[in-house]
């Protein structure tokens, strides 16, 4: 080989590789957005709505012009979105709403709320209108300038349709000092065991640990949402877990990871091994997890034992640079008609008062709307473990985690 | 004149070297002392700060979830890594000496490999490696199993599989590189002088491959080990390693702390593997070939 086709030769594999770590860089992400958030699994097709899909406007015609604001000030464009997966377009059940606001989104997925925290707290939150979260984190948030800015009633109309457990910040979570609201709570329920119908139906935790089981249990690798639903179960509060009650909660966490077959990096994985059979039930579910997928047969159930409760909640960052369409996307989610829509879709709960009455019998059956407070105490809102008073902190709690995970 | 082209092309390369070594300090080592300064710094809810402290270091070398887990990564990490260049170093041998033309199909065809994503690939192995994906449906087809083999997915032997996947193109590519210069003559020689295939293999071909082969081990040996994502797809409860641990502290409990000083031990220790392998090569006079 001569020099020159030596060369020749070794200019083409350099573009080659270069070519080919191009690729693999760009070419992977089933997210909507090329952030660094690890990516779910591709979101399914969006449920058939009852409006029919716009027509493609035919190709001769002139391009339609931008609709001139009305009143309201829609059309409001484009919202970046950063928080769970479906919280933005709820697989198309507002779609009417949003083409009546004018609003699209550019949206981020996360795996764990801590996604949102960490993005914020390394200066990464610049241009976010609207992050969707749980309260669980709450006191990360706080602690993190910048995710949360206040929002008034005037702001928000609807904020006044609220139960009296919302409304009045039941667990202090949503509120500032100076009462305007810093989370706005459009959805809530508790975590669960979400399995495959056909194969299983377990009530409780203890279910899983059937022999028959062992090797097809899936959990999530979320260690704050199980330091929460363990703590719940044995009748603790994750936020104020001593030392002794931390190795309680590792000893009943260590009963289901024996029966575990994987540990699933995401619930969207979750879904995706349930579907595929490797596993049967996941410990770790929740009910809006079949809102991703078309199986009837995916179920979710409320163990007896008790578990965790969440409310997810929408925050505007400050600095968005699409305030006012943040604020008139999270009115909207909160108009009854609308609420009950959206939660339908996830078989969550609504916290507007009159949206109890809109949602399916199917989402009454689950939530007892007229004994919430019952409900919750024995699936209470918990938050994180950050150190007060003498607690563990979230560190303490991912060390015990990790020899679990590790198979220690 | 020899002097002012020497100091020219010096002048020269000092220009050309000037870029790709700021963005080195910029990208690279900065973000390491960044680490390395958080790693003694107390970290709170994704913040760090004073008090300065050793604590963190202390917990990530007595830990003992950090002993299993840096275990699970090195045993990783070393069946990769040698398997990769096991299965590497022939083909690079065959591509440079019997492929003829074929080689630069073959290379081109490897490079391929890698135009397919990341997360693709590895939800590529849980379809061929599942309960229900293609090698347990063959083997049950054909009536060797009765079972599905539990053991080919969310294991370790998983995760080696698709690390090896992963990263093979690479150790091949290092690989070939370095066997290129070696001309037949050399093995012709060997042969006249009464070298058989394996002392033409341990007494040629090794020695002047040597440092490259270290190379591209330790490049596989501390991608592979050091990974975390790969392991949470397929690793299932056993197969976890390091840098799932760090990733927790980071991502979930807002260690920075703790996370850092955990991630500084790891780099600490492959830079002790980079010596060790140095320091052999060295002592076995391997570390390097005048090819002029």
């Amino acid at each position: 080989m001569t020099q020159l086709r030596k060369a020749r030769f070794a200019s083409l594999l350099a573009l080659l590789l270069a070519l080919a770590m191009i690729s693999a860089a760009c070419g992977n992400d089933d997210s909507s957005s090329s952030d660094s958030v690890p990516a779910e699994e591709p979101a399914p097709e969006a449920p058939a709505t009852e409006e029919p899909a716009p027509e493609a406007p035919a190709t001769e015609e002139p391009a339609p012009e931008e609709p001139a604001p009305d009143e309201s000030g829609a059309p409001y464009g484009t919202l970046d979105f950063i928080g769970w997966e479906g919280y933005d377009t709820f697989f198309g059940a507002n779609a009417g709403t949003l083409e009546e606001l004018g609003i699209d989104f550019n949206s981020t997925y996360i795996g764990t709320p801590s996604d949102i925290a960490s993005k914020f707290a390394s200066g990464g939150g610049g241009g976010i209108d609207i992050v969707s979260w749980t309260t669980s984190n709450h006191r990360q948030f706080r602690s993190i300038e910048g995710i949360l800015s206040p929002i008034t009633v005037e702001e928000v109309p609807n904020l006044a349709g609220l139960s009296d457990l919302f409304a009045n910040d039941h667990w202090g979570h949503f509120k500032d000092d100076d009462g305007n609201w810093l989370a706005v709570p459009f959805t809530f329920a508790p975590l669960g065991i979400t399995y495959d119908s056909t194969r299983v139906s377990p009530t409780s935790y203890a279910d899983l640990l059937d022999p028959e089981l062992k090797g097809l249990i899936g959990i999530p690798d979320v260690p704050g949402l199980h330091v929460q639903a363990a703590a719940a179960a044995l009748g603790y509060e994750a936020r104020y877990l001593t030392e002794e009650q931390l190795d309680d909660v590792i000893e009943f966490m260590q009963g289901l990871w024996s029966q575990a077959r994987v540990l699933s990096p995401s619930f969207g994985d979750i879904i995706g091994l349930l579907a595929s059979g490797e596993i049967v039930a996941a410990y770790g579910g929740y009910p809006g997890l079949g809102a991703f997928t078309e199986n009837p047969d995916i179920l979710t159930v409320f163990p007896t034992e008790g578990t965790t409760g969440y409310v997810d909640v929408y925050s505007i960052p400050v600095g968005a640079d699409n305030r006012e369409g943040a604020l008139a996307f999270i009115n909207a989610m909160l108009d009854p008609v609308v609420n009950a829509k959206v939660n339908d879709v996830f078989a969550q709960a609504t916290p507007i008062s009159a949206a109890v009455e809109l949602v399916s019998d199917a989402n009454k059956a689950l939530y007892p709307y007229d004994d919430l407070e019952n409900f919750l105490t024995v699936n209470p809102i918990q938050e994180l473990p950050v150190g007060e008073n003498g607690a563990i902190t979230m560190g303490d709690f991912i060390e015990a985690y990790g020899s679990l995970a590790a198979g220690g | 004149m020899s002097d002012n082209i020497a100091k020219r092309a010096s002048r020269v390369s000092l220009l050309v070297a000037t870029p790709s070594a700021a963005g080195m300090l910029a990208f690279f080592f900065l973000p390491i002392v960044i680490v390395g300064i958080y790693g003694f710094q107390t970290g709170e809810l994704f913040q760090v700060g004073e008090p300065w402290t050793l604590d963190n270091f202390h917990s990530a070398l007595t830990l003992s979830v950090n002993h299993t887990m840096a275990w699970n990564s090195v045993v990783t990490g070393v069946l990769t890594a040698t398997i990769a260049v096991g299965i590497g170093l022939p083909i690079a041998y065959w591509l440079h000496f019997s492929a003829g033309r074929w080689a630069i199909p073959v290379v081109s065809l490897i490079i391929a490999s890698m135009f397919a994503g990341y997360l693709v690939r590895i939800y590529a192995w849980r379809t061929v490696l599942g309960s229900r994906g293609v090698v347990n449906s063959s083997l049950e087809s054909l009536g060797l199993i009765e079972e599905p083999l539990q053991y080919l997915i969310f294991s370790r032997t998983a995760v080696i599989i698709a690390e090896l996947h992963l990263l093979l193109p690479f150790a091949v590519i290092i690989l070939y590189a370095a066997v290129r210069p070696i001309r037949p003559d050399f093995l012709e020689a060997a042969e006249d002088l009464g070298a058989g295939p394996w002392t033409r293999w341990t007494r040629v071909i090794l020695p002047l491959v040597a440092a490259p082969l270290a190379s591209a081990w330790l490049f596989v040996f501390i991608v592979s080990s050091s990974d975390f994502v790969t392991p949470q797809f397929l690793g299932g409860l056993k197969g976890q390693l390091i840098g799932t641990q760090i990733n927790r502290y980071f991502r979930e409990a807002g260690d920075y702390g703790k996370g850092a000083a955990l991630a500084m031990t790891m780099i600490v220790f492959y830079g002790l593997v980079f010596a060790v392998i140095q320091f052999a090569l060295r002592r076995l006079k391997l570390q390097r070939v005048d090819w002029d």
